[in-house]
């Protein structure tokens, strides 16, 4: 069962940009210290929201002093390029406890999966299209148990240069903490997304 | 009304497996069937247009998924929609996933498929047809007035395993249990019209009229592409299905829209 979400609809809506990153820090740190980041392993699969996954636990590992978990390449043009850039290590091999940092993720599937042989889990699941990271807040934060709204500290600045990718895995527009900078951002780079995936099925 | 589409859904696969297929095959004995035959282009964005404008491939203009490099959006598209014409205050429409454009259009339903609904991965279709079956089966909970929704799982499996006729078989049969569970809110005892159908049937790479996909793909081999041979199963329409548009003609006349 997934547990009950600790904050109303309404909050989550109205829970600032800056607030949401932070509350995505916070979920990779709990999975680092319930599993050990040795036992974790990123994967990675090229896409926009991967690219974002993959930059909030770049700032979880660095703001919480985490070891950083190795990254595994699915897909993605470039891909080994932006991993390497936010300073992770490419593994061929996947840990025993796997994040995956993919769009491709149901809402109502748990935060924790039980496998035969382990533990999965998927804490960095899909972004909602219409705002990068909207869905980090919405299908997370509810994945905790005991995490509480009023717990997540004041965030730091985020600065567009702090953003340490280029702008194609954001699609034209520039990364922007405004809200409407990102979801407009956010747009754009889920068009290039499905353009990509379509001519992958061929759509020319 | 409801309508559930299936896109590229085929005789050749309902017919000769009708006995596992329980709802495919309860709607085969319900409904009116028919073979509809696309004459225009069998591609999926102007099909679907078509059949949700009630407008010809000529007259709405839309013509793919992607047109000079460009993704095309609602915007490009110079027709109206059947939802967007039926006035909400007096209709409850509730439109799930109609692929015209990517993403796929919704109206009065808020909905996001995983993986964009674009995919030839097999978990993440499994994964987007189980959401959609979900959320279709909510908002019917809600009984709306007019109900549409269209699959497009099929098509993604055919194009990638058409040689594999077990593996289609497998996702007809996810599709029919999919189907079961939608028409537990329908009653065919009932007045209300029902339309099911496909944008194109499906077959071997030369087989239909028109090629609409190359053999190759940067995913890999494809293995069919679409036929024009739609299927069509109707009831308690008191229109006649000819061509995709005269979908949304019926809709459009059902709902009295223009005589009122």
């Amino acid at each position: 069962m997934t547990p009950e979400p600790p904050v109303t609809q309404e909050e989550i809506e109205n829970a600032p940009l800056k607030a949401k990153i932070r509350a995505g820090e916070e979920v990779f740190k709990r999975a680092v210290e319930e599993y050990g980041a040795e036992n974790i392993t990123v994967v990675y699969d090229g896409d926009v929201r991967s690219s974002v996954s993959l930059w909030i636990v770049s700032r979880a590992c660095e703001r919480d002093d985490l070891e950083q978990p190795e990254v595994s390449i699915k897909s993605g043009e470039d891909a080994e390029k932006v991993v390497e850039q936010l300073g992770f290590e490419v593994t061929e091999e996947e840990a025993e406890y796997r994040v995956r940092a993919s769009g491709s993720f149901s809402s109502g599937r748990e935060f924790y999966n039980h496998k035969e042989e382990g533990l999965e889990t998927d804490p960095l699941p899909q972004f909602d299209a219409e705002e990068v990271l909207e869905a980090f807040w919405l299908h997370l934060v509810p994945d905790v148990t005991d995490f509480e709204f009023d717990e997540i500290p004041e965030p730091e600045e985020v600065e567009s240069e702090e953003v340490p990718l280029e702008s194609v895995y954001f699609g034209e527009g520039s990364w922007e903490t405004e809200e409407k900078g990102s979801e407009e951002a956010g747009e754009v780079s889920d068009d290039e997304d499905i353009k990509s995936k379509l001519r992958d099925l061929g759509y020319m | 009304m409801k309508i559930i589409g299936v896109d590229a859904a085929t005789w050749d696969i309902i017919k000769p497996h009708r006995d596992e297929l329980p709802n495919f095959s309860r709607l085969m004995e319900e409904c009116e069937t028919k073979t509809l035959t696309v004459d225009e282009k069998p591609k999926s964005a102007p099909v679907w247009t078509s059949i949700f404008t009630g407008l010809s491939q000529e007259d709405h203009g839309h013509t793919d998924f992607i047109v000079d490099e460009e993704l095309q959006k609602r915007e490009h598209i110079d027709a109206d929609f059947v939802w967007e014409v039926i006035d909400d205050e007096e209709v409850d429409q509730r439109i799930l996933q109609v692929p015209a454009v990517y993403p796929q259009l919704n109206h009065n339903v808020e909905y996001e498929p995983v993986g964009y609904g674009v995919t030839s991965d097999l978990d993440e279709l499994d994964e987007d047809m189980e959401k959609l079956r979900k959320k279709s089966v909510e908002v019917l909970e809600e009984d709306p007035d007019f109900f549409a929704v269209v699959f497009m799982q099929l098509d993604k499996v055919s194009h990638f395993y058409w040689d594999d006729e077990e593996l289609i078989l497998e996702w007809y049969k996810k599709m029919d249990d999919v189907l079961g569970d939608l028409l537990e809110y329908y009653d065919f005892e009932g007045e209300e019209p029902l339309i099911v159908l496909s944008d194109h049937g499906f077959a071997e790479f030369g087989e239909g009229r028109v090629q609409t996909l190359p053999k190759e793909s940067p995913a890999g081999e494809l293995k069919g592409d679409h036929h024009e041979d739609a299927v069509l199963f109707t009831n308690n329409l008191d229109y006649e299905i000819d061509d995709p548009e005269d979908v949304g003609k019926a809709v459009l006349d059902y709902y009295e829209v223009g005589k009122r």
